[in-house]
């Protein structure tokens, strides 16, 4: 099979690179490993089929730190929670100031406020929100903080079914199977599903791409140009197995995740908070200037997982569940972390969380706490082992001492993993892998720091950036895709 | 290893699990187990087996079986947070509302 552009996923990056390339450069295929997904499964149904190695993935330094990400058709933004945010000015000068990236907020507007539309992005309206969310908001205004506002999110008549990790039942959420592919392939883009990626080489005039399909049969593709976005655990993988370009030796370093903790609070009377949407608000406050709070609920087999307890606690949140809401923190990470790939033995993430961060997070939930038992709960639980988790009273939880916690004690998650491949490391500012002529990436392994917000926007913007760079050189006379 | 499987995952569940719908969670934690990713359900067996020769789990009682289940789980360290996460997990992805002891 022979293709001018090929393009590994069809995630945040993959998808939108295929959109805007679409019409202007020959014909494009999209490589992807997963499969498109059933709607209305059970939770865990999709945990199973649409996650990367059924979400088992994490990183482990002191402690250890999941990090799920998709298998799927759509990638991540099939099972993610739909949250939209642009990337934040202050971290636009950062990496001008401390990494002299000249990428300015003005060339990534345009693709904003496109992405705006596509995906039909905006705030949760206040009958959306669920009940957990708001009690969360009543908390913080009661201890005194500024109101916590609704989150952007990118869906079309969502009703609120609470599932969005999970698969949007109904298409409301706008990921990019739903609002990005279908168009991709009406306009006669090609999509290769179930088929992953084994091998990678990079020859005078083309690209060849060594695939097994479901069926583990072999196919060789063969591209004039390759974008690989295959998310910032896999393509640091790609370039490093197959030495490509210049700098493959740094990718896989620089990953950052967001390390992430959730808090869950017991109420008197029934929320039945699966109900609403689970990440409907948000709130950043400058007393915690590297935290990002959100709202998140999960099923109760999953959320058992990550509840510090046992015995008869457990059973008592299990079986209370119907009265439990639950709010979560992310922090911009300053530490720093690795991936690799192991024959035989698979994966390797290598995560150490960074003494701040980690006194951050501990901070941010206690806060989480606090507001939920200002806000009438009977009782909340930490997501700490080895210390004193569960809190039924206000004053005791403000004062507890969480001086001798250790990394290793904390329960938490890294949903945005990031920087794997990042510019000025083993990609230039158009996203171009150094020493290479026809590779690409676009995915968030390329995106220099952590942001401290969701990054799937600014993932899809640098997307959209990079095929206007692409559609440009296409003008310029020694493009072989334009000859071709 | 299927006889250990079983008998860890039964200590373990009928600490949590009315007795009619052990046999339920048991055969699903299995298949649970059997269908993880190679590594992780190397290093389940792997639990699964220290904690049968290990602790003896199978021949404690369930009040002594809590308390090791308890005391694992304070575990502040990286091995013992993953030895009871992946000891857990099996049951705890079985478990639904109405199994539950509490909800007699
Ligand atoms: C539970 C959860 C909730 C989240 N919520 C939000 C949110 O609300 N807002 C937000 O902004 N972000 C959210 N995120 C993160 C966001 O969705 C991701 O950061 C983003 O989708 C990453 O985009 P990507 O292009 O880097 O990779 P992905 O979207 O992960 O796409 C990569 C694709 O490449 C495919 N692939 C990998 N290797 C190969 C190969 N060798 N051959 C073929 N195909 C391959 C994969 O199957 C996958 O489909 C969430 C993440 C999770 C896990
Ligand atoms: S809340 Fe429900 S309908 Fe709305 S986007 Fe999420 S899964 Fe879809």
């Amino acid at each position: 099979m022979k293709f001018d552009v090929c393009i590994i996923g069809s995630g945040a990056g993959g998808a939108l690179a295929a959109y805007g390339l679409q019409n202007t450069l020959g014909n494009i295929a999209i490589i992807e490993k997963g499969d498109w997904a059933k709607r209305n499964q059970d939770p865990l149904f999709s945990l199973q089929h649409y996650y990367r190695d059924q979400g088992f993935i994490g990183g482990l330094g002191k402690g250890f730190i999941g990090i799920p990400t998709g298998e799927v058709v759509g990638g991540t933004t099939t099972i993610n929670s739909g949250t939209c945010f642009e990337t934040p000015e202050s971290v636009i000068q950062e990496w001008k100031d401390q990494l002299h990236i000249s990428i300015e907020r003005s060339e990534l507007e345009p693709h904003f406020e496109t992405l705006k539309t596509l995906l039909s992005i905006h705030p949760v309206p206040e009958e959306k929100i669920s009940i957990g969310n708001k009690l969360f908001r009543n908390g913080v205004e009661a201890l005194g903080f500024t109101s916590p506002s609704p989150l952007n999110r990118d869906e079309k008549n969502c009703d609120g079914s609470g599932r969005c990790p999970f698969v949007c039942p109904n298409e409301a959420k706008q990921s990019t199977d739903v609002a990005i592919l279908p168009l991709f392939l009406k306009k006669g883009g090609t999509l290769l599903t179930q088929t992953t990626v084994t091998h990678i080489q990079e020859e005078k005039n083309k690209v060849l791409l060594f695939c097994k399909d479901a069926q583990k049969k072999s196919l060789t593709v063969e591209c004039k140009k390759l974008i690989i976005s295959a998310g910032s655990l896999s393509t640091p993988i790609l370039i490093r197995k197959n030495k490509l370009g210049t700098e493959w030796k740094k990718a896989g370093n620089g990953l950052t995740v967001h390390p992430a903790v959730k808090v869950l609070a017991q109420f008197k009377n029934p929320l039945y908070s699966s109900k609403g949407v689970p990440q409907a608000i948000g709130f950043k406050h400058p007393s915690f200037p590297y935290l990002s709070f959100e709202g998140v609920f999960t099923p109760p087999q999953l959320a058992s997982l990550v509840l510090p307890l046992d015995g008869k606690s457990l059973d008592d949140w299990l079986l209370q569940y119907d009265h439990v809401a639950s709010f979560g923190v992310l922090v911009k990470d300053r530490g720093r972390g690795t991936v690799r790939h192991y024959p035989g033995l698979g994966l390797f993430i290598h995560y150490p969380l960074h003494p701040k961060d980690f006194l951050d997070l501990v901070e941010g939930a206690r806060f989480i706490g606090l507001a939920y038992l200002k806000a009438g709960a009977q009782k909340v639980v930490l997501p700490f082992s080895g210390s004193q988790n569960e809190f039924l009273d206000f004053n005791d939880l403000k004062e507890y001492d969480f001086g001798s916690l250790k990394p290793s004690q904390l329960y938490a998650m890294g949903f945005h993993p990031l920087g794997s491949c990042g510019i000025k490391r083993v990609v230039d500012e158009n996203l171009k892998v150094y020493g290479s002529d026809r590779i690409f990436i676009a995915d968030g392994s390329v995106v220099p720091s952590s942001l401290g917000v969701n990054p799937q926007i600014t993932i899809m913007a640098f997307a959209l950036r990079l095929a206007n760079y692409l559609k440009r050189q296409l003008k310029s006379s020694d493009s072989d895709i334009r000859e071709s | 290893m299927n006889s250990i499987l079983k008998k860890v995952l039964f200590s373990y569940a009928r600490l949590h699990v009315q007795p009619p719908y052990l046999s339920t969670v048991i055969d699903q934690s299995l298949s649970r187990i059997r269908s993880f990713p190679i590594q992780y359900r190397l290093l389940t067996y792997f639990i699964f087996f220290i904690t049968e020769f290990f602790y003896r789990f199978s021949t404690l009682s369930e009040k002594k079986a809590l308390a090791l289940i308890l005391r694992l789980q304070q575990a502040s360290h990286l091995p013992g947070r993953i030895f009871i996460s992946l000891l857990k997990i099996p049951v705890l992805l079985s478990l639904k509302k109405e199994y539950l002891k509490g909800s007699l």
